[in-house]
């Protein structure tokens, strides 16, 4: 990187954003950009990923176009960022009403940020609109989704590529918290982007520590997380694998001293939501207890634990959760809380969106019959219509079935394993060597769970006004 | 009650109901069979009040009270079960009555508070001079409509006017809903509580949280109407609807011009069968003493009660019978036949 470039970027950090330093990664990504390369950057949860973006958008002109699966975290991104005082920024998803979206399409020259769902991306009189623009970057954000298969999947990713090219090829950034390499390789192939520069930070959170415990039944499962939550500094989050779990234990740890919990998932609409991310950003909640399949748009320095109710259905997942843990460096902890028999659970939920050998069978016989909302059918749909046949389909859908297997599988070597836990997280991102463990790494090698987390900055859950309404009411208005 | 009944509230033990029609309900879907069988199950002023409600959810929730034995499913119908019905019961002498239930119809519920929410956040920021918060995200036009309402009430008596207002709504219900209604503003270092919250704080089902909100929202609307509250009505003053879709409205004042349904079909370039569901739709939601049901039926009101004499049974009346009586009549004279009936008891 030329010097000159480097104070650019610097000075443009100051100007637009008031920081003196840049995060990890943040530098080497932009820099690449800079210089003209379509760039994969690999850097961890809360490392400023949307930063990259930004501030190339306030550097070149044109609009950057963002894609990304997730509707509720691109809202919130949107609202953060014209809070910030950065008004020329639109998010175009299904959410947005039809005489709304088209008076949008027509301005979308006038915005430096767009941010599109994969869905709005295939549309044809969207990518003319498109190819009008001077796109001054692409960024498909939370890359990884091009090969998961999961409640986030959305097979128009696997479209993405096609769509590149209809615009001419624009400058791409591909960026992703979790990658294995394997991955990396596929979100490279697929977009078409071979020459893709890599920028990778260690997914290593060296300053939480990896736990697993062993219980044997709900019963004890329950118990042992109320103890946590419990005797934890908090704040924390819980991860659980269904809505309901979420809300009955929420409930449950409502019950207990100094704990504000709160459920937090896809069933609650946007009201709901906003007001529960802000008590929690406010301290009037402690704990949330949210479902892994949604996307959580809270960006908390301090939290103090991520605790797994559930297995994991990967690795991937998994340390993407756990890396909402301590942002500010501070001693954090992750437990798993395992019970024997979990993995069934994971792997039925693996499962759920695959569609079976009959499944696919019937449908391809008799595609007219299939009606309604069903995921799998709607997933074979999609593959019919874009030109996959049955013994295509049959391929690829007992492939994916061997992936998420391998992909419990090697959960369960993280679980069960005498040795290093950090090390098994580590190999699945990224070459050796490893750091080594010690009394602060993980729970392997018969190593205690640190009790030292308690004497730091506990939080308290704060009061909410008190009084009668009239008083209230006041406390907003006068 | 426990909150995770609140649903059971939307069943009956007698009536088998379908959760697609409750759905729609919630959703506005303003067809013929919607409104129909929203007014026979009694949830007609939930119409449109929670646009975005989560069908899934729905079903999920539904599915749980049939897993708990509180209901059963037969042909894609919910009826409870005598232990859902009592919870139920139960339920509902502890729950919240709505006092404007009916006029709910004639509020844009949701939008209403969406922008009040929203506007409410401004006022209490603008109030301590704070310009860089997190604001309450909502949809594109609420945030477009509050924008611009601030710009013309901008003044540094906002926050003692719109707490006036509220204060002047609040006033006519009780103490209990005014507190619940409170509670759920969004302002400087307040983000609100959320509908649970307040169940659990006034251990009542989130239904009546939600119907307290409903109710607040009508009667602003009223007091808005009836010009005793400015500022308000400037911000949600456009909401207040008249239920009746346009194309309804127009046929029904045609009608009482005395037009027959082909000429209006003539004049409007409809089909018949379109005028006829623009009275049906008028029939079911206008107030009964509204809707001339007996002129417009005639003669075919004696002889639909011959062939109907139950009216308690009216869910299981079969149109077939009609045309068994050898009576070419239209399905359109049956259903108005029903809308009065309902409307009678
Ligand atoms: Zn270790």
């Amino acid at each position: 990187m030329s010097e000159q470039l480097e104070s650019q970027l610097y000075e443009a950090l100051d100007r637009e954003f008031g920081f003196k330093t840049f995060r990890t990664g943040q530098l080497e990504s932009l820099a690449s950009l800079m210089q003209g390369r379509d760039t994969l950057a690999v850097l961890p949860t809360g490392a400023g990923k949307t930063l990259i973006y930004e501030l190339y958008a306030t550097i070149k002109s044109g609009t950057v176009l963002v894609i990304s699966p997730l509707l509720s975290l691109m809202q919130d991104q949107v609202g953060r960022l014209q809070a910030a005082g950065r008004r020329k920024t639109v998010a175009l998803t299904s959410l947005t009403d039809l005489a709304e979206r088209r008076s949008q399409i027509q301005r979308l020259d006038q915005y430096r940020i767009v941010f599109l769902s994969p869905e709005m991306l295939v549309r044809t009189e969207i990518q003319e609109r498109l190819r009008q623009m001077n796109i001054s970057l692409f960024v498909v954000d939370e890359a990884h989704c091009i090969t998961q298969w999961g409640p986030d999947f959305r097979p128009e990713y696997l479209l993405l590529g096609q769509a590149r090219k209809m615009l001419n090829q624009p400058l791409t950034l591909m960026l992703t918290a979790t990658a294995s390499s394997k991955t990396q390789e596929q979100i490279i192939q697929r977009l078409g982007v071979p020459n893709a520069n890599r920028i990778m930070t260690s997914v290593n959170r060296a300053n939480i520590f990896l736990a697993v415990e062993t219980v044997s039944s709900d019963r004890e499962k329950g118990q042992r997380l109320a103890d946590l939550v419990r005797s934890l500094p908090k704040p924390g989050v819980v991860y659980f694998s269904s809505k309901r779990a979420a809300n009955q234990v929420a409930a449950n740890l409502n019950e207990l001293e100094n704990v504000e919990a709160s459920p937090y998932h896809a069933d609650l609409d946007g009201e709901q939501r906003y007001k529960i991310q802000q008590q929690f950003m406010a301290g009037q909640l402690n704990v949330i207890c949210a479902t892994s399949a949604f996307g959580m748009g809270i960006d908390k320095a301090d939290i103090r634990f991520v605790i797994h109710y559930h297995l994991p259905t990967d690795l991937e997942n998994y340390s993407q959760e756990i890396g909402r843990a301590g942002r500010d460096g501070q001693p954090s902890l992750a437990i798993l809380l395992y019970q024997p028999g979990d993995e069934q659970f994971a792997w039925s939920l693996s499962q759920a969106s695959i569609p079976d050998e009959a499944l696919i069978q019937r449908f391809y016989q008799h595609p007219s019959q299939f009606h309604g909302q069903d995921e799998q059918v709607d997933l074979l749909k999609f593959y019919q219509a874009h030109g996959v046949n049955e013994l295509a389909a049959q391929q690829l859908f007992s492939d994916r079935m061997k992936a998420r297997r391998t992909a419990i599988q090697e959960m369960m070597t993280f679980v069960t394993t005498q040795g290093c836990r950090r090390e098994i997280l580590l190999q699945k991102f990224q070459p050796a060597p490893y750091p080594t463990h010690n009394a602060e790494c993980c729970n392997g090698e018969d190593t205690p769970v640190p009790t030292l987390l308690g004497s730091q900055t506990e939080q308290k859950p704060t009061q909410t006004v008190k009084g009668n309404w009239q008083s209230r009411l006041a406390s907003l208005f006068l | 009650m426990n909150v995770t009944h609140s649903i059971l509230w939307l069943f009956d033990q007698h009536q088998a109901r379908r959760i697609r029609v409750i759905e729609n309900t919630f959703a506005g879907k303003k067809t013929v069979s919607t409104l129909f069988w929203g007014l026979r199950y009694g949830l007609l002023p939930l119409l449109g009040s929670q646009k975005n409600l989560n069908r899934h959810q729905l079903e999920r929730e539904v599915q749980t009270e049939i897993d708990a034995g509180h209901a059963i499913r037969t042909n894609q119908q919910i009826l409870l079960t005598p232990t859902g019905q009592q919870l139920k019961t139960a339920g509902l002498t502890e729950a919240y009555h709505p006092q404007f239930y009916s006029g709910w119809l004639n509020v844009d519920l949701g939008r209403t508070m969406q922008r009040l929410l929203l506007a409410g956040q401004v006022v209490s920021e603008y109030r301590v001079h704070q310009s860089r918060y997190f604001p309450y995200e909502t949809d594109f036009e609420t945030m477009g409509q509050v924008k611009q309402w601030f710009r013309r009430n901008k003044s540094d008596s906002l926050g003692q006017k719109f707490y006036q207002e509220l204060e002047r709504v609040l006033n006519g219900v009780s103490v209990q809903t005014a507190d619940d209604f409170v509670r759920q503003l969004i302002g400087h270092d307040q983000p609100g509580e959320t509908l649970s919250q307040i169940s659990q704080a006034s251990k009542m089902p989130v239904a009546s949280i939600l119907a307290e909100r409903f109710d607040v929202l009508t009667r602003m609307a009223q007091l808005g109407s009836a010009g005793e509250l400015p500022l308000i009505q400037d911000l949600v003053g456009d909401l207040v609807r008249f239920p009746l879709s346009r194309g309804a409205m127009t046929t029904f004042n045609q009608f009482q011009r005395g037009r027959t349904l082909g000429e209006i079909a003539q004049q409007y370039g409809l089909k018949i069968g379109t005028v006829r569901e623009h009275l049906l739709e008028a029939a079911i939601i206008l107030p009964l003493a509204q809707f001339p049901y007996a002129a417009l039926l005639g003669s075919r009101t004696d002889q639909l009660r011959q062939l109907y004499p139950d009216e308690a049974q009216m869910d299981d009346w079969q149109f077939q019978d009609i045309m068994e009586a050898g009576l070419d009549w239209d399905f359109f004279w049956f259903r108005l036949y029903q809308v009065w009936r309902t409307k009678e008891t």
